[in-house]
């Protein structure tokens, strides 16, 4: 027999079943029908011919389920047979059927939940290019812990590192959005950072153009990017808002992009400003020993390992506290890789928070497995008095009700 | 006339393919045709002939196609395939030899061991 041909009519009888069994009741009348009439040629009266017919051809349900079985169309239909006596039978004990479901779905519902969330801080791609590479550096103190860097100290290490081949400042800063165009004023929060903040993270604007250089400078002209989820929800996903000024306490600032949809910064931001807009009028662009509220990214140079740049930085930081000991006196730098910055102190938690649900699903398995074990053990003389009355192989004794 | 036989386990499934390689033949033909090659000497259980057929069909020896019966009604015709010519080739020879081999014993007599 050919692999081949047995692959076909299994394919034929399980794709057109209802096609098959009309075939097959067309083919037996056929024969009964043909055996009839030449009973009746014979000079038996019709009637008589017919039941003649019937009668000699023998059981005709027993003859179409050999023709089923013989055709290979009993895997699936004696499947489809336990499917529907499971079903049948969870229907019949609705609150057996009520407890499994729901320890399962707790299990089950819990692990999602927790999976979302590791899945989300842990294991998405940050939406970055070549994130591996990027650095968070932040200034240290022995008294207060982690805190942020200063301008000044920003720009000597820029000037000096090798290990990094770009570097950006980013300051977080907030507004007051008023003005024409706006119901309501409305606070909203925004990073100034160095010209080269997109390219460094690898992310080109949505809409309009990334910062220019020259807009690193103090006195620089006040543009913005907008955020693309402020652009939806204030402008209307307008395609054309490049170039129109929005007001920021009380000064117009010309718009001159959206960020990307899936931009994300380390906390929630509206607008993005080059560096120049927030050191215009600011003394803390100038004070050394002025840490307002920001932070450091920098791309690791190509071959340069974490470990090396940290080597550098350090020495660096202590050079800095030797020339400047009224700004830098006992400040050091930390360097964290771009991921830990954004899962913070939570990694262990959220791993154990996994491993917990994982046993709770376990557990909840463990007790349904129980539930069916009683179950079945209430019922073992009765599947033993079947299988002695009805021999072993029959299925009869797998489906008792 | 002598009653007729009963079918040897087995020897169904070589008689239609035998029967079905003398040209195409519906169901109730394969059973005609086997009595009037047989002479009515073998008796065949007509509800056991379909599970028959429709096993050669499943392991391709035979196929089937629906045409116009003699009397211009739709029915079932069953070919002989090229695997099934072969099958049957083979259990023709098979059946020879066997058939030597019981013959040979039973013609046995007490001279000849």
């Amino acid at each position: 027999m050919t692999l081949w041909s047995r692959f076909r009519s299994w394919l034929r009888t399980t794709l057109g079943r209802s096609r098959m069994e009309s075939e097959m009741d067309a083919e037996l009348r056929f024969h009964i029908e043909a055996y009839a009439e030449d009973l009746a040629r014979k000079g038996l009266p019709r009637p008589e011919a017919v039941r003649e017919a019937r009668l000699e051809f023998g059981g005709i349900e027993r003859a179409k389920e050999e023709c089923r079985e013989a055709r290979g169309a009993t895997f699936l239909e004696s499947l489809a047979q336990d499917i529907r006596f499971g079903l049948r039978t969870l229907r019949k004990s609705p609150g057996f059927t009520a407890v499994a479901i729901l320890t399962l779905a707790l299990g089950i519902g819990a692990n999602t939940a927790i999976f979302s969330v590791v899945y989300g801080v842990l294991l998405a791609p940050l939406p970055y290019h070549d994130a591996s590479r990027l650095v968070v550096l932040n200034e240290t103190t022995p008294r207060v812990g982690n805190v942020s860097v200063s301008y000044p100290n920003f720009l000597d290490w820029r000037a000096q590192s090798r290990a990094f081949s770009q570097m950006a400042y980013i300051a977080q800063v907030s507004f007051n959005l008023a003005g024409a165009g706006v119901s309501q004023p409305e606070n909203i929060d925004g990073e100034s950072v160095s010209p080269n903040f997109l390219s460094v993270m690898g992310v080109r604007p949505f809409l309009g153009r990334d910062f220019d250089p020259a807009e690193g400078k103090s006195g620089t002209q006040r543009v913005l990017l907008l955020s693309y989820q402020l652009w939806q929800s204030h402008f209307g996903a307008d395609h054309n808002v490049v170039g129109r000024s929005i007001t920021l306490d009380g000064n117009d600032f010309v718009i001159i992009g959206v960020l990307p949809p899936d931009y994300r910064s380390l906390d929630r931001i509206d607008i993005m400003l080059p560096i120049g807009v927030w050191a215009t009028n600011n003394p803390s662009a100038t004070a050394r020993e002025d840490r307002g509220d920001s932070t450091v990214v920098g791309r690791l140079a190509q071959g340069a390992p974490l470990a090396q740049a940290r080597a550098e930085m350090e020495g660096i930081a202590a050079r800095l506290a030797k020339e400047y000991p009224a700004a830098n006196d006992e400040f050091g730098v930390r360097l964290r890789p771009i991921r830990d910055a954004f899962v913070g102190n939570l990694k262990t938690e959220i791993l154990v928070l996994l491993a917990a649900v994982i046993f709770v699903l376990l557990i909840a398995s463990a007790n349904v497995a129980n539930l069916f074990l009683v179950r079945g053990a209430a019922r073992t003389s009765l599947y033993a008095w079947f299988a002695a009355r009805s021999g072993a192989d029959s299925r009869e004794h797998w489906t008792l009700k | 006339m002598h009653k007729p036989l009963d079918l040897l386990q087995g020897t169904l499934d070589m008689l239609i393919l035998k029967a079905v390689s003398l040209g195409p033949l519906h169901g109730y033909g394969v059973l005609l045709r086997i009595q009037q090659i047989s002479k009515g000497h073998l008796e065949i259980q007509q509800g056991s002939l379909y599970p028959a057929l429709y096993r050669l069909e499943h392991q391709g020896w035979i196929t089937s196609a629906w045409g116009e019966s003699e009397n211009n009604r739709k029915a079932k015709y069953y070919h002989l395939t090229s695997a099934g010519k072969r099958r049957l080739q083979a259990e023709t020879d098979k059946w020879n030899r066997m058939a030597g081999v019981i013959a040979g014993i039973l013609h046995t007599t007490p001279e000849k061991v």
